[in-house]
């Protein structure tokens, strides 16, 4: 018996410990464009990941257009399959589930990358060294679709922490605001209740 | 335990309301004016609850709670547990507007089912109330998982399936539920026997004999 009781307080203690570790009651999923692939990040809210969660992509109508399963880092990428408007709908199982809503701005801005940089190059082919490598001063020998390719890669490189930051920020656990809070409105419901019984108490009296 | 909005058909949640409307209006009726401050409390220890979490397997689960709400309001866990599901739904986006009434039923029924069925033997000799309390504790926990693999059965596929996987993720709930009813009680009736349910027929027993 003192044993069981000991375990008992053990496990107790143990999931107090264990408070911030993840949990389990939201989760968030988050999407991205890079060229012409979209990368989606699920997460429960504390930070851990939605593995084996079912992703599924709509367009405006809501037609299921693909469907796939997030790996053990919570991330599942597909190629755009149309420029529309997505809305990526992510299930975790036991009535978790949340959506992200990807516009077909963002997704066009991301098309033309891969494009301009393997099709549109007017360059001859003995010029075809990669180009990251290519030197700056080759400035005058660019077209504008070609500058606005390297633009819109460079940027996206540019941007990526920032998407990962903003990707993170999605899944704020709760603050204590948000606690204190709650705790506040109700006690200003229970003052509220004691207030209008008291009131009436008082005009039957 | 909370089902995010967009998971259930229309069926499901107007039902879920329904029920969560007509549990609340009970609740609200049977609570005393004396016991508001009460049901307020045991509504914001239900809020904060949901913030402490268990890790289990590849997700975790966080304590409900609802068995102590429920042995201690009776009725009225109703209306304190819709509250602070309005709160989490609105402070930590848990849960859902449209869900609110199913997710209020998932918990608050369980709680009002264990308080008849445990709430009496509180007040009989430590062994048997310390297993009643235990029994609450977990069972309306139980009670919940199985709530919400039923609501969840129409969307998710098989019932014993879904609850089957509920009810495993909050084994460790139940259990750390069960023993924190237990001492609960304890303390409670030492401290303030006249809270728990049925005190005052246990009275009356005991002056009797």
């Amino acid at each position: 018996m003192r044993r069981l009781l000991t375990g008992l307080a053990v496990t107790v203690l143990y999931s107090f410990v264990a408070l911030p570790a993840a949990h389990a009651h939201k989760v968030t999923i988050f999407a991205w464009v890079e060229g012409d692939r979209v990368f989606t990040e699920s997460k429960f809210s504390g930070g851990k990941m939605v593995k084996a969660g079912k992703v599924a992509v709509f367009d405006g109508s809501g037609n299921l257009l693909l469907e796939g399963q997030t790996d053990d880092n919570g991330s599942f990428d597909f190629k755009a399959p149309i420029i529309a408007d997505l809305k990526i709908v992510l299930t975790a199982g036991m009535g978790h589930r949340n959506s992200w809503l990807l516009t077909a701005a963002e997704l066009s801005e991301g098309e033309p990358t891969p494009l301009a940089t393997n099709e549109a190059r007017p360059e001859p082919a003995s010029l075809d060294t990669p180009r990251e490598t290519a030197p700056p001063l080759a400035g005058p020998g660019l077209t504008a679709r070609d500058i606005e390719a390297i633009v819109s890669r460079q940027l996206e490189e540019k941007i990526k922490p920032l998407v990962q930051m903003v990707a993170a920020s999605q899944e704020k656990g709760p603050t204590m605001r948000d606690i204190v809070g709650g705790i506040g409105y109700i006690i200003g419901l229970v003052g509220l209740g004691a207030y209008v019984r008291y009131r009436k108490d008082r005009r039957h009296s | 335990m909370h089902i995010s909005e967009g998971v259930l058909g229309a069926p499901v949640l107007v039902a879920g309301a329904a029920v969560a409307v007509a549990g609340t209006a009970v609740g609200l009726k049977k609570l005393e004016l004396e016991r508001v401050a009460q049901a307020g409390m045991l509504s914001a220890a239900f809020f904060v609850a949901s913030l402490i979490h268990v890790p289990v397997g590849p997700s975790s689960v966080h304590l409900i709670l609802n068995g102590i709400v429920g042995l201690l309001l009776g009725w009225a866990a109703f209306p304190a547990i819709l509250t602070a599901l309005v709160l989490q739904a609105m402070m930590f986006q848990y849960g859902g507007i449209t869900t609110l009434g199913v997710n209020t039923v998932i918990m608050a029924l369980p709680a009002v089912v264990c308080y008849h069925l445990c709430g009496p033997f509180i007040h009989k000799p430590p062994r048997i109330a310390v297993a009643a309390a235990f029994a609450c504790g977990a069972g309306s926990v139980f009670l919940g998982a199985i709530l919400a693999g039923a609501s969840l059965m129409f969307t998710e596929g098989s019932f014993l399936e879904v609850a089957g996987l509920i009810v495993t993720a909050h084994l460790p709930v139940m259990a750390i539920e069960g023993v924190i009813t237990v001492f609960c009680v304890a303390f409670l009736k030492k401290v303030k026997p006249e809270m728990l349910p049925g005190y005052d027929a246990a009275v009356l027993a005991q002056a009797k004999n």
